[in-house]
């Protein structure tokens, strides 16, 4: 018994101090990727059909490929150009890269979804352009994708347990290592994964909440 | 010249013919009525006149003396207003900040101004209470005469209505025809896409029936019911008329 | 540097291909379990509000809140501990189908959910008992709507067989990895795995367009 609780102890610590890096590795990612995925979008939306076709190939690529390959493909990739930036960048960059271009998606579809009549009313009561899309069309795209984006939140946060492959001590790999040493594995994987299930509940129940609101506002889709 | 005037308007939607020399015309405090089967071109012309149609393909059109292609679009859009089949209200917006939003933007009233606007303007078509809610949490009824009073905050010199009770269920028409009923009658100028013919019968200075994106033919009320001149008018009439009476 | 990864491929293909084969083979594999799992729990979810729905609700929530690269190392590490002993490679087949058979409930669930109310109603109406109307009128369908989303599930299975390469096992990722130890051009070793997941991707894709057209299904997006 003494045994099991000092595993669970030890990886409580592992937890305490892992745990922050999964947060920063997905706090540091989100926003890179959601500028990639703003820019994508728009771009996805244009008339220019040859911008429409790059970005669909971008959005295909990553799409078709686990970003366990990617990761590795960013690590051995940039020092071939010269780029020694350690692995926590990689794994931002590889992070960032990656999940724009779900985010390209999420965007483009959010876009997409607007009520033309929304536009055509701002438009008849006399809106400029910036008018409009600041007041009409930007808050409504947030409020329809903001659920969306926290799914993909989600989706970060689980990526990031596969950053350890290019050497970063996050908690999985962290677990691993308390495992081989204790032989417990269904302590150790056990509080890992409620870790990991606390962090994406947070951001489940909120995507909940907010798509209820959402729904409640804006209507129809 | 008329206060609103229309000639000989066309209008192509690629290879559609969507308008063919429309010729329409109203006096200030006159409700022109246009009616016709969909697909007639009526909601077409109507959306013409705040360029929500794209440019026209030939002919002109005037309002208040001033040839309206060559109006600024901000002035254009402040001096006419819309109300939508769809109400189309700000779906992010409460009651209150749906009127009182563009009259800021647009006019640049003061908060406090527009807000007090707002509210008289709710008060008149009796909604006070729900100013701040959402459209969604409103009927349709609520939401057309919210709606109307969002473009009557812009104090414009003209109102357009495109199929304003269309969308709505039967038991709400009325409270919207009445809001429009009062609009006419404190001498504001209209033009309505309708099939409400009770309504036009009875405040109509004029009514169109278009059909295929063309005039068949306008005349008062009185005599557009009594002796339409047209066999299409005639057909148009007996149909929708035998529908509502059902 | 992309003809170095040409040369890598022809150089160490058969390392590529068996990495190929492993992947498709554990992707299919978890693919034809997983719509076992998928269907039962789906259906579980969508008829039960007890005891067992809510564990089957626990059990998804578990899945898709947790990352596959834990669950792979639960049954991995767990298993063994439980004194059973699987190969790597079966190891890796069951993490893909405890894992995908969540996210396939979901789609089953939401499936048989679409479905108006008044079906239901009808089929009882008519004397139709719970399993003749799930098999005869609420899955059929279902069916059209919730087959692409498997499909897609599939390209999604393929992915997630890259991190069998954490257990050792040689698929694609694991394929490359080799060869870059091997011959330390890493970056061309990884590009050739790269191309191949695509290529897979794009494969796969013309096939379901093919199948969707030819059943005549709607185009519903695929995730």
């Amino acid at each position: 018994m003494s045994e099991i609780l000092s595993t669970a102890s030890d990886a409580f610590r592992l937890i305490v101090t892992g745990l922050p890096i999964v947060l920063l590795l997905t706090f540091v990612s989100f926003f890179p990727a959601l500028g990639i995925g703003i820019l994508g979008g728009l771009l996805a939306s244009s008339r220019v059909r040859a911008l429409r076709f790059l970005v669909g190939i971008y959005v295909y690529i990553f799409r078709s490929t686990p970003f366990l390959m990617f990761i590795f493909l960013v690590y051995y990739g940039l020092p071939e150009f010269g780029i020694d930036i350690g692995p926590v960048a990689t794994a931002i960059i590889a992070l960032s890269l990656s999940h724009g271009a779900y985010m390209t998606e999420i965007i483009r579809g959010g876009l997409g979804s607007l009520d033309k009549g929304q536009n055509e009313a701002a438009i008849a009561l006399g809106f400029s352009l910036f008018q409009r899309l600041r007041d009409i069309t930007l808050p409504q795209t947030l409020m329809a994708i903001i659920p969306s984006l926290l799914g993909q939140a989600i989706l970060i946060v689980k990526d990031t347990s596969l950053v350890s492959v290019v050497g970063i001590s996050e908690i999985t790999r962290l677990g691993r290592e308390v495992v081989i040493r204790t032989n417990e594995p269904f302590v150790v994987f056990s509080l890992l994964a409620l870790t990991y299930f606390a962090v994406c509940f947070v951001l489940e129940t909120a995507a909940r909440k907010l798509e209820v609101k959402a729904r409640l506002v804006i209507s129809g889709h | 010249m008329a206060y609103f005037e229309a000639r000989n308007v066309n209008l192509h939607f690629s290879s559609f013919h969507a308008l063919r020399d429309v010729s329409l015309s109203l006096e200030k405090s006159d409700v022109l009525v246009i009616c016709g089967p969909s697909g007639s071109g009526k909601s077409t012309f109507i959306r013409a006149i705040n360029r929500l149609a794209g440019p026209l393909s030939g002919g002109a059109m005037s309002f208040d003396g001033a040839d309206l292609a060559r109006m600024p679009a901000r002035d254009l859009h402040r001096r006419i207003g819309m109300v939508f089949q769809r109400f189309n209200l700000f779906q992010h917006l409460t009651v209150l900040d749906n009127i009182a939003l563009p009259q800021r933007r647009v006019l640049g009233r003061s908060k406090a101004e527009a807000r007090a606007r707002a509210m008289a303007l709710l008060e008149r078509v009796g909604l006070a209470e729900k100013a701040s809610v959402y459209p969604v949490q409103l009927s349709g009824g609520q939401q057309q005469r919210v709606a109307i009073c969002r473009a009557l905050a812009m104090d414009p010199a003209m109102l357009l209505f495109d199929e304003p009770t269309s969308a709505l269920d039967p038991e709400m028409v009325g409270e919207v025809l009445q809001v429009m009923r009062e609009l006419a009658a404190s001498g504001m100028t209209m033009i309505v896409v309708t099939h409400e013919m009770g309504f036009a019968r009875e405040l109509a200075s004029e009514i169109a029936f278009l059909e295929s994106g063309q005039v068949v033919e306008k005349a008062p009320p009185g005599e557009f019911f009594a002796h339409p001149r047209e066999e299409r008018t005639r057909l148009f009439l007996s149909q929708i008329l035998h529908h509502q009476a059902g | 540097m992309l003809s170095d990864a040409y040369d890598l491929f022809w150089q160490y293909q058969d390392t590529y291909l068996a990495g190929v084969r492993n992947a498709l083979t554990a992707a299919g594999l978890g693919l034809v379990l997983a719509l076992m799992v998928g269907l039962l729990v789906g259906m579980v979810r969508f008829t039960s509000r007890g005891r067992l729905g809510k564990a089957m609700a626990v059990y998804v929530s578990l899945v898709r809140n947790t990352p596959l690269l834990v669950q792979v190392y639960f049954i991995y590490f767990g298993l063994p501990a439980l004194g059973l002993t699987l190969s790597a490679f079966w190891t890796g087949v069951l993490a893909l189908t405890f894992n995908s058979g969540a996210y396939i409930s979901e789609m089953v669930r939401g499936g048989l959910n679409a479905i108006p109310k008044g079906q239901t109603e009808a089929a009882l109406a008519l004397g139709l008992n719970q399993r003749l109307l799930l098999a005869k009128v609420l899955l059929p369908q279902a069916a059209p709507t919730v087959l692409p989303a498997v499909t897609g599930q599939f390209v999604q299975l393929i992915k997630d067989t890259s991190l069998l390469y954490t257990i050792a096992v040689l698929e694609i990722t694991k394929a490359a990895d080799d060869v870059g130890n091997e011959t330390y051009q890493f970056l061309p070793a990884y590009l050739v795995s790269c191309v191949l997941y695509i290529g897979i991707c794009v494969v796969l894709n013309l096939l379901v367009d093919l199948y969707e057209s030819r059943a005549g299904f709607s185009k519903h997006k695929r995730a």
